[in-house]
């Protein structure tokens, strides 16, 4: 299992009203990593998930997964091996009921019923939302929402899953749950976050973004512990960290 | 906040909901309502602009259909009250330009009272057509009989995610107002306020749209293919013939045969 490796080379990207999001960025994920992208409101990491994704292009540096360039004419293919757990459930979710959301993707990729439902099914186990299927979406708990989220693009059996803020409205119990669902996956993980708690429960590494540029990386949770680090892009050090 | 948005989706997606109903008329496939709605859609558009007797007899469709698939008639008035602003206006118009006397010498009702009455309940009347197919067959309901019916992927695919942009507009609007409501203390909206929330409506409405399209292309879907839904391939039952026959003909003589007339007749012999 080696499919699922990104690798950022030099990228800036400016919004077309001049805002510079992202300066010079690089980094590396290796197949299989589950890393976090911390840093404070307006760091740049929706910016980043959206490049990573073929959602935007970058002004000038390359992105690459699994060694192939990421361009407006490899999106397509590319897009097929990384899901994107949208911040917002209700910008993903919109079939009348879980089964037809989740199924959305495997039959847009092609596959005949029986292999949709199995994928369907395997989906929603991997996010405990079995019992779900037959809900409409827009009858669930936030944290039921956000499995079903997730469950949509497990579907597409992606290499790379992309999370943005996927913490964002649970309660503790929700985010418990949610990072025994992300630490169960085998798939390349990226998520962003300023949840520290939740990037320590479930990412081996974390990239600290702030103004757009990454000013640390390292292991976790050692990274957080850097107090001073931690004071000066604006992040709280992790609950879990803190003895005194 | 999310018990707020899950509210306006449930009020936006209200004919899913009905749609989950079990009634016999649910039970029927959705081929069968899609073609009941089409005559009836052509019955109504076709009447002589004067008609109104015509029109009246064939209003007892929708309140049939309602009555029988257990739709609430104000689910009907929500729907045909959005649609209702555009119409009005052309109606409005239509009394302006034509000011010629219906019964001479009397200067009013005008004849174009009458055709703005009727142009009112023309709309009314396949607005709430179309609600009721919505409400009977669910949208997913309707793009698997409208793909089996053999209606072009492309045409079908349109009309899906333009009722996908109008639930995101709606949405949008709901909580826009809310939010100016909150904070608000009970004024009243001035027109210049109405203005900015329209700007904002508009601008925050086209940045979800975008964001929910990127959702749904990251899932494969390109805009052509249908082929997340299902596309109904079941062969039409029995009931489903006799019931698209009965409908149609009575459709076909409501608006062509004498029953508008019969029933004007005894209406004026009620008349003192
Ligand atoms: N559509 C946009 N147009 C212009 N500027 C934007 C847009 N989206 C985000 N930005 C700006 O880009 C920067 C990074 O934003 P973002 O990637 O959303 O940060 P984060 O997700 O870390 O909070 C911010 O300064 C933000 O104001
Ligand atoms: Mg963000």
């Amino acid at each position: 299992m080696n499919a699922g490796s990104i690798e950022v080379v030099a990228v800036s990207f400016d919004y077309p009203d001049g805002t510079r999001a992202l300066r010079d960025v690089s980094l590396s994920i290796r197949a299989g990593e589950a890393v976090a992208l911390v840093g404070p409101n307006g760091a740049g990491k929706t910016t980043l998930l959206l490049l990573l994704t073929g959602c935007l292009f970058p002004t000038s540096g390359t992105v690459r997964v699994d060694g192939m360039e990421l361009r407006p004419d490899t999106c397509t293919e590319l897009r097929r091996r990384i899901g994107f757990v949208f911040q917002d459930p209700d910008d993903q979710l919109f079939m009348p009921t879980v089964w037809d959301d989740v199924a959305f993707g495997p039959r847009n990729l092609g596959y005949g019923e029986a292999e949709v439902a199995r994928r369907v099914r395997a989906a929603l186990d991997a996010v405990g939302a079995a019992g779900l299927a037959e809900r409409p979406p827009y009858r669930l708990s936030v944290g039921q929402r956000r499995a079903v989220s997730l469950a949509t693009v497990l579907a597409m059996e992606p290499s790379i899953v992309v999370l943005d803020e996927p913490g964002a409205g649970l309660d503790p119990r929700g985010r418990r749950a949610l990072a025994r669902i992300l630490l169960d996956l085998s798939c390349t993980r990226l998520m962003a976050t300023h949840d520290l708690d939740l990037a320590v429960a479930t990412c081996r590494r974390a990239i600290l973004l702030d103004g757009g540029t990454v000013v640390a990386e390292g292991p976790l949770p050692d990274l957080f512990a850097d107090e001073a680090l931690m004071d000066a892009h604006g992040l709280e050090r992790p609950a879990s960290l803190r003895h005194h | 906040m999310s018990q707020c948005t899950s509210n306006l989706w449930s009020a936006a997606l209200h004919a899913d909901d009905l749609a989950r109903r079990d009634t016999w008329l649910h039970r029927l496939d959705p081929r069968t309502h899609v073609t009941i709605t089409v005559a009836y859609l052509l019955a109504v558009l076709s009447l002589p602009l004067h008609d109104l007797s015509r029109l009246i007899l064939l209003a007892a469709y929708p309140i049939w259909t309602a009555l029988a698939g257990g739709v609430p008639f104000a689910y009907l008035a929500r729907r045909v009250a959005i649609a209702a602003p555009w119409i009005v206006l052309v109606a409005v118009s239509w009394i302006w330009l034509d000011r010629r006397p219906l019964v001479p010498g009397h200067p009013w009702p005008t004849a174009g009272c009458l055709a703005a009455a009727s142009l009112l309940a023309r709309l009314a009347l396949t607005v709430a057509a179309a609600s009721l197919l919505l409400a009977l067959t669910g949208l997913s309901g309707l793009t698997s009989g409208l793909l089996g019916m053999r209606v072009p992927p492309l045409c079908v695919a349109q009309l899906w995610i333009l009722h996908r942009y109008a639930l995101v507009l709606s949405d949008e609007a709901a909580r826009l107002l809310r939010a100016r409501a909150l904070r608000s203390a009970g004024r009243r909206l001035t027109w210049r306020q109405a203005g900015t929330l329209l700007g904002q409506l508009c601008v925050r409405a086209f940045d979800r749209a975008e964001r929910v399209h990127r959702a749904m292309e990251m899932r494969g879907f390109d805009g052509h293919s249908l082929r997340a839904f299902e596309i109904c391939t079941r062969r039409l039952r029995a009931t489903d013939l006799a019931y698209a026959s009965a409908m149609i003909l009575w459709i076909l003589w409501a608006r062509f045969g004498d029953g508008a007339a019969g029933l004007g007749r005894r209406l004026m012999q009620l008349a003192p």
